[in-house]
């Protein structure tokens, strides 16, 4: 119906930029960010972790409609840093946090490739058949229709 | 063996026969051996052959013979001397011929048969037998069952004695056999045996009193001897010293082995499913169910399948009665249809009448309402029944439709069924119904019944039976007219009888009836009122149903045109004419049929001048139908005010009024009342003349001012000039004086009932002199002035005026209130509100505008249901005069200031309390809102009116007691925020689609506007205290709900710079300011005023029933997760649903969902919104999912003021057994998990707290005392540790160290 087209929910408009802030002049220490083209999944994790910030005094953040596609976050804090520090240093630490989880992810899944059957790769669904020598995914050169 | 026993007695005893067959029975089953008829011979042939020596059965068999219940008791005496020679005759004859080996095989049988003490028995019975032939002759009771007699003891003193087993050991007992009726209860209730008297004992049954009486006085005996020594077998002891002993006597053993239960003690266990009623309705006692013999005629019903055994008790239940009540028997049908009706009449007049009779407990069992709809169903199957069925059906309905609603209403008959008029006084004798203008409905139980019956299944039979009974003042005929009399009171029911096609028109029927045979009204057929008053009721009762009655108006001119000059030989044509008249009355308060009067002005003007020389004459005689004349004047002139308010437009136009000379002939009218001498009896008549006639003269005033030139000067004028000197003196000069000082006689308690005609005539006076002010701005009657003063200060100062309207929406639901009082209330509530119009005209220094205001906020409370223009006038004066200065002068300490003025504010309130006549397309239960007539008419009102009759006053008080957010008055303490509830649903709201072009305030000013205003008004209800101050001052959770409405007020339409409203200064200081009574640090200064009514109520008037306050906070609760910047207000109004008093859902939502927002609130427990601490204190927390988020919020994040306190709270409670108020509840386990949990953390500050916490519930200790180290707890918890595991005991001493 009035949906927008899946791509505008994550690609930027042309000069349309990213992040937008707008310092709340009336709260000491307290400002909102407006963020384009992104979600609650976005939202939802800056909010947590700038709550476990120890000088973070609020960290709140909405999506005023379900059909535009951003959130805006409040926040405030005790003084010690400025708002977009804060969110700066939450956007790091998150960046810190995902690309500790991915390596940490790599890492083991490369110990499958160690711990496998020599020649062998094991698809997820248990060992090939005999006959094949390939995984199933992709590299095999024939098509499935061949075996018949 | 019954029915062989029985085949002998049947036989002849000459013929000498035995059944052989018991003989030959087999002695191990005691049943006969069978054997087919072939093989033996038959039992004739046997007889023939062998004559039986079995002599002796025949006594026996004489007492096991079982009798139908239909037995008499002469029947079952076997006392006839003859009968009794003759069998003994027989049988010494047989014996003679019997040889002596059949003589000694007999014996052998008898003994072999009876056991080896039939010797003795035989010998006994020969004694006794032999004492009685000595003696005397056996008495014999013989009883008619013509007259409903109780069975002596005469009866069975003689046949006890007639034993032949002695009751020892083995012996099987045989009973003798008895009438239905069971003896024991009375060998326990009637006198000893050997009364002489024999008629004397023989109760009669005839009128139910009698016997219920005698029984209750002997039940009082039985209760007063048994106080000594309640054991039966004391009474047996006292009352009946020659009957055996109890183990002696096998009837008498359950007197030793069950506890007694008196007649009264069934009485009580009695439930309503069990009563028994006897054919005239009245329920039976449990002795009479068990005694009352058979002929009566109660043992009747087969529907229970003891019905026909010997113990089958007396009386129908209700539910026996409803079943016969179908029977095919049309005689039967018609008398138990009977029977229902007396049963469901003595229920309800038993159930309504505050008399103790013996029964009443016995009727306060039934369920009125099951029992009323269960008759209901079975009569209205029997009222389509042609002749008697049908007839006594239709008495059945009545008794269910209009008895029991006047018994309810405590009314004699229908004839005083409440009919309040508006506006005049009720003429205080017995024998006038006034004219109804407007009357509630004033039953609460009948009208929850009434309002669902089936009307149409009942419309077609009633219908027939009309035209078979169209005889006048038939008996059915007439109770079919009181049956739909009432049933017009319901508005859908009235519906229903108005509409042709459903109905089959019946009200066309009753009026063809009606006017057929009523042409000539001779004596001996008087006419009947009772179709023009359904006419009227139906007219009451809504505008859509008054207009299908304009038909029917029409032929009601007969009337008019006919009776004028009869008047004076005929009562009943002037009661006719004047039932006629009230009829036309209700139809033009809509604004509907108004140009009757104009179209037969002849004979209407020539009926005022016949009325006014039967005035001359009879004024009592003439006041009623003079006073109604008079109402339609009134109403004339009020449709002639505007046209366009009445339906069709233009019916009538003010040129006809002036045209017409209406207004001359009211003036002769006037003269002819100031000759009128004044009596005694006619002062009363007077009164209410003078009102009416003030009435009159005020609307045609109010009606120049409109439409005459230059305002209606010449008119105001010359009415000033006509009645100034009858206000300076002569009659009306005397009702007046007396009225006025009626009124100030008035100081403690006010008797409304009794002041209500001196109010009418004040209020009529004060209306006239508004309305004929002359641009002056000066009373023109001005002799009163001073009078005006003191009444206004009587009236306005007392605090009894203010009780009479706190009391109709008192919190005591059940205090009995005269359901007409809020209707007799509105003249009081008028009349305050002509004072204060007549005040407004003199305001001219601040202190009086302030002092008015207050005033003015105080009455506005006063308004009910119809008061709707008084509430707007009062509501527009105050937006137009007061400014901010004057505002502030009463709120001196206001720092900011608002920029606009109240009257954008006035579309809100104006708007609520007149609600424009608009459709709105969307709405799909488009149902218009109710609007009820104003005390006097009006022409604004003229169009709007839906309904004539007022809710009534229990409706009224559920309304108020539930928060219906329809109830718009009485006036809540929260009408001054009605701006906020329309800014909040701006996009439903009607007035946003109805507000004028020019009105261009912005959203912030508005709510601040409201806010101040709110503030002011409930300062001044501080300032000035009166007995409405209750409903006045907005409550604690009124406030705290208010204030969250602001927050919700989320202002993200794309004004991010902005901010939200909450965030504007001036918003912000009207909000801690209205809260700030209602904080804990000043809880004990405002004692009275806090009532912690909970949110869940308060937010029911806004939010409505569907949406419960759970979602509204939850909502709540997000906004300020998402934008708050943690708001110190904003966090302070999440804290009130934490406390105990709500649901943990609350809680859960709170400490789960939403634990990150817990540091962000620092609210100090001074702070709070809460009368006391407690309710966040205790009870203590039990449920261990929100311990455990406890547990996650206090370790995981940082939590400060309050909240800490309240977290650690509970859970130290539940770790210290000391803290916990019960140890039922305290689980040892769980607190040494909890322990164990708290001593592996990390934040050493908050376990040690959480260790040292220590609280009492008598003396509460605040943080920071609270967490201080006490040594005496310190020794108290380390004995607790005693029993706990040693690692915890450990982490205990290495943490005391630490301190």
């Amino acid at each position: 119906m009035n949906a927008p087209n899946r791509h505008e929910l994550f690609v930027l408009d042309d000069g349309e930029k990213g992040v937008e802030v707008i310092e709340d002049t009336k709260i000491p220490n307290a400002a909102t960010f407006k963020i384009i083209k992104q979600d609650h999944t976005l939202g939802n994790m800056l909010r947590s972790q700038l709550l476990a910030m120890p000088s973070i005094l609020f960290a709140g953040y909405k999506v005023p409609h379900p059909l535009e596609p951003y959130f805006i976050l409040k926040i405030q804090t005790d003084g010690s840093i400025t708002p977009t520090e804060a969110l700066e240093q939450a956007g790091n630490a998150l960046l810190k946090l995902i690309s500790d989880l991915q390596a940490k992810f790599k890492a083991e899944f490369a110990y499958k490739d160690v711990e496998g059957v020599d020649g062998v790769a094991e698809d997820p669904y248990g060992a090939l058949p005999s006959n094949m020598t390939t995984s199933a995914w992709g590299s095999s050169t024939r098509f499935y229709a061949d075996y018949s | 063996m019954h029915p062989l026993v029985r085949d002998v007695l049947e036989r002849s005893p000459q013929l000498s026969t035995k059944p052989v067959e018991i003989v030959l029975s087999d002695k191990n089953t005691g049943f006969p051996i069978v054997q087919h008829r072939s093989k033996g011979r038959s039992a004739f042939k046997r007889a023939l052959r062998q004559p039986s020596v079995q002599v002796n059965p025949v006594a026996n068999s004489q007492t096991t013979q079982p009798l139908s219940p239909f037995t008499t008791p002469q029947r079952t005496v076997f006392n006839d001397k003859s009968s009794y020679d003759d069998i003994s005759a027989s049988a010494d004859a047989i014996l003679a011929n019997m040889t002596q080996e059949e003589r000694a095989k007999g014996q052998e049988e008898i003994f072999e048969h009876f056991g080896d003490g039939i010797l003795d028995t035989m010998e006994k019975l020969k004694l006794v037998r032999e004492r009685r032939k000595n003696n005397s002759q056996p008495s014999v009771q013989v009883m008619n069952p013509q007259e409903a007699v109780l069975p002596s003891t005469e009866t069975k003193q003689p046949r006890r004695k007639i034993r032949f087993l002695d009751p020892t050991e083995s012996d099987i007992h045989v009973y003798e056999p008895s009438p239905s009726s069971p003896r024991r209860p009375l060998g326990l209730l009637l006198p000893p045996p050997d009364d002489p008297q024999e008629g004397e004992n023989i109760t009669s049954l005839k009128s139910y009193q009698t016997s219920s009486k005698k029984h209750m006085t002997s039940l009082g005996d039985l209760a007063s001897s048994a106080d000594d020594s309640d054991s039966p077998e004391s009474i047996r002891r006292r009352f009946f010293p020659s009957e055996p002993r109890p183990e002696d006597h096998p009837s008498l053993v359950w007197m030793l082995s069950q506890p007694t239960s008196t007649d009264q003690a069934l009485l009580d266990n009695l439930t309503s499913n069990e009563i028994r009623y006897s054919l005239s309705g009245v329920p039976l006692s449990p002795s009479e169910i068990c005694e009352l013999p058979t002929h009566m005629g109660l043992h009747h019903h087969a529907s229970t399948s003891s019905a026909l055994s010997s113990d089958a008790p007396a009386g129908y239940t209700l539910e026996d009665l409803l079943h016969l009540s179908r029977s095919s028997v049309p005689a039967q049908r018609v008398n138990i249809l009977g029977v229902l009706g007396k049963t469901f009449r003595n229920t309800y007049t038993a159930m309504f009448s505050f008399e103790e009779t013996p029964m009443r407990d016995v009727y306060l069992r039934v369920n009125l309402n099951e029992m009323r709809r269960n008759i209901f169903d079975s009569a209205v199957e029997a009222v389509v029944e042609r002749g008697w069925i049908g007839q006594r059906a239709v008495d059945v309905l009545w008794e269910i439709i209009v008895g029991c609603t006047c018994a309810e209403m405590r009314l004699t008959d229908i004839e005083s069924f409440p009919r309040v008029d508006l506006t005049t006084s009720s003429i205080p004798n017995s024998n006038t119904t006034l004219e109804a203008k407007s009357r509630s409905l004033l039953l609460n139980e009948s009208s929850t019944f009434l309002a669902t019956l089936p009307v149409q299944r009942l419309l077609l039979p009633l219908k027939s039976h009309l035209i078979a009974n169209s005889l006048f003042n038939s008996p059915t005929y007439n109770a079919i007219l009181d049956i739909i009399y009432i049933l017009c009171h319901f508005a859908n029911h009235a519906k229903i009888l108005v509409e042709p096609n459903i109905s089959s028109g019946i009200i066309s029927t009753i009026l063809e009836g009606h006017l057929s045979s009523n042409l000539e009204f001779d004596n001996d057929n008087p006419p009947n009122e009772k179709p023009i008053r359904i006419l009227q009721a139906l007219a009451l009762s809504s505008r859509d149903v008054a207009q299908h009655l304009l038909g029917p108006a029409d032929i009601l001119l007969r009337y008019v045109t006919t009776m004028q000059d009869k008047l004076r030989l005929n009562s009943i044509h002037a009661s006719m004419l004047r039932e006629t008249l009230s009829f036309y009355a209700s139809l033009m308060r809509y604004g509907l049929y108004a140009n009757i009067v104009s179209t037969a002005h002849t004979h209407f003007i020539l009926l005022l001048s016949n009325l006014r020389k039967y005035l001359l004459d009879d004024v009592v005689g003439a006041t009623p139908l003079l006073s109604t004349y008079l109402e339609i004047l009134e109403l004339l002139i009020v449709c002639a005010t505007n046209p366009h308010q009445i339906t069709p437009q233009h019916d009538v136009v003010w040129s006809q009024i002036e045209a017409f000379g209406w207004i001359d002939q009211v003036f002769d009218l006037v003269d002819t009342l100031t000759r009128i001498p004044m009596t005694d009896g006619s002062s009363k008549e007077i009164e209410l003349l003078w009102t009416r006639l003030f009435h009159v003269l005020a609307a045609w005033t109010e009606g120049a001012h409109v439409n005459c030139v230059r305002s209606g000067e010449e008119e105001k004028k010359k009415t000033i000039m006509k009645l100034r000197p009858h206000v300076l003196g002569g009659t009306l000069n005397i009702s007046l004086r007396r009225a006025l000082e009626q009124l100030s006689l008035q100081k403690a308690n006010m008797d409304i009932f009794k002041l209500n005609s001196h109010i009418h005539l004040i209020n009529a006076y004060l209306r006239l002199s508004l309305s004929s002010m002359l641009p002056d701005h000066r009373l023109p009657f001005d002799s009163f002035s001073q009078d005006l003063c003191e009444i206004s200060r009587v009236v306005l100062r007392n605090p009894a005026t203010f009780d009479i309207f706190q009391v109709i929406i008192s919190t005591n639901v059940h205090q009995s209130l005269s359901e007409d009082l809020h209707l007799n209330i509105r003249s009081l509530s008028a009349l305050l509100f002509l004072i204060l119009r007549i005040r407004f005209l003199a305001l001219d220094s601040p202190g009086a505008k302030i002092l008015w205001f207050a005033d003015a906020l105080l009455i506005l409370h006063t308004f009910l249901p119809g008061d709707q223009y008084f509430a707007k006038w009062i509501i527009q004066r105050i937006c137009e005069t007061f400014s901010w200065d004057l505002m502030l002068r009463i709120l001196p300490e206001t720092i900011h200031h608002p920029q606009r003025g109240l009257d954008i504010l006035l579309p809100f309130w104006s708007g609520t309390f007149i609600p424009q006549v608009i459709t709105i397309d969307d709405d799909e239960d488009n149902t218009r809102k109710p609007c009820y007539p104003n005390i006097w008419a009006i022409s604004e009102d003229l169009s709007r009116i839906t309904s004539l009759n007022l809710p009534s006053l229990s409706t009224l008080r559920r309304q108020w007691q539930a928060q219906d957010s329809t109830l718009i008055f009485p006036l809540r303490s929260t009408w001054t925020l009605w701006p906020l509830d329309h800014l909040l649903q701006s996009g439903n709201s009607f007035i946003f689609k109805t507000l004028s072009t020019n009105w261009d305030a912005t959203e912030i000013e508005v709510v601040r506007t409201t806010l101040i205003f709110t503030q002011v008004v409930q300062q001044l209800n501080k300032q000035y205290p009166s007995n409405l101050t209750s409903l006045s001052v907005m409550a604690g959770s009124e406030t705290i709900f208010t204030c969250m409405k602001v927050f919700m007020l989320e202002d993200d339409q794309g004004q991010l710079e902005t901010g939200e409203v909450y965030r504007d200064p001036f918003v912000e200081e009207c909000l801690s300011k209205l809260l700030s009574p209602f904080t804990l640090r000043n809880a004990n200064k405002q004692t009275t005023d806090f009532t912690s009514g909970s949110l869940e109520l308060a937010s029911r008037s806004y939010l409505g029933k569907r949406i419960p306050f759970y979602q509204f906070y939850t909502n709540f609760l997000a906004l300020y997760d998402s934008i708050s910047f943690s708001h110190p207000l904003f966090a302070k109004l999440l804290l009130p649903p934490l406390s105990s008093s709500y649901p943990r859902d609350y809680r859960k939502l709170f400490f789960g969902d939403y634990a990150h927002v817990v540091p962000t609130i620092r609210t100090e427990p001074a702070d709070i919104l809460s009368s006391g601490i407690e309710e966040y204190l205790w009870p203590i927390e039990q449920d261990r999912q929100i311990l455990g988020f406890f547990m996650n919020v206090l370790f995981k994040y940082s939590v400060h003021g309050f909240l800490r306190w309240f977290i650690i709270h509970h859970l130290s409670a539940n770790i210290w057994s000391d803290m916990h108020p019960t140890l039922e509840d305290f689980n040892p386990n769980y607190s040494a998990r909890l322990l164990r949990a708290i001593f592996s953390q990390d934040k050493m500050d908050t376990v040690k707290n959480m260790v040292l916490y220590h609280q009492t519930r008598a003396n509460l200790i605040t943080p920071p005392q609270c967490y201080q180290p006490d040594p005496k707890i310190i020794e108290i918890r380390k004995n607790l540790l005693e029993n706990y595991d040693i690692s915890l005991k450990e982490a205990f001493s290495n943490l005391i160290i630490q301190i």
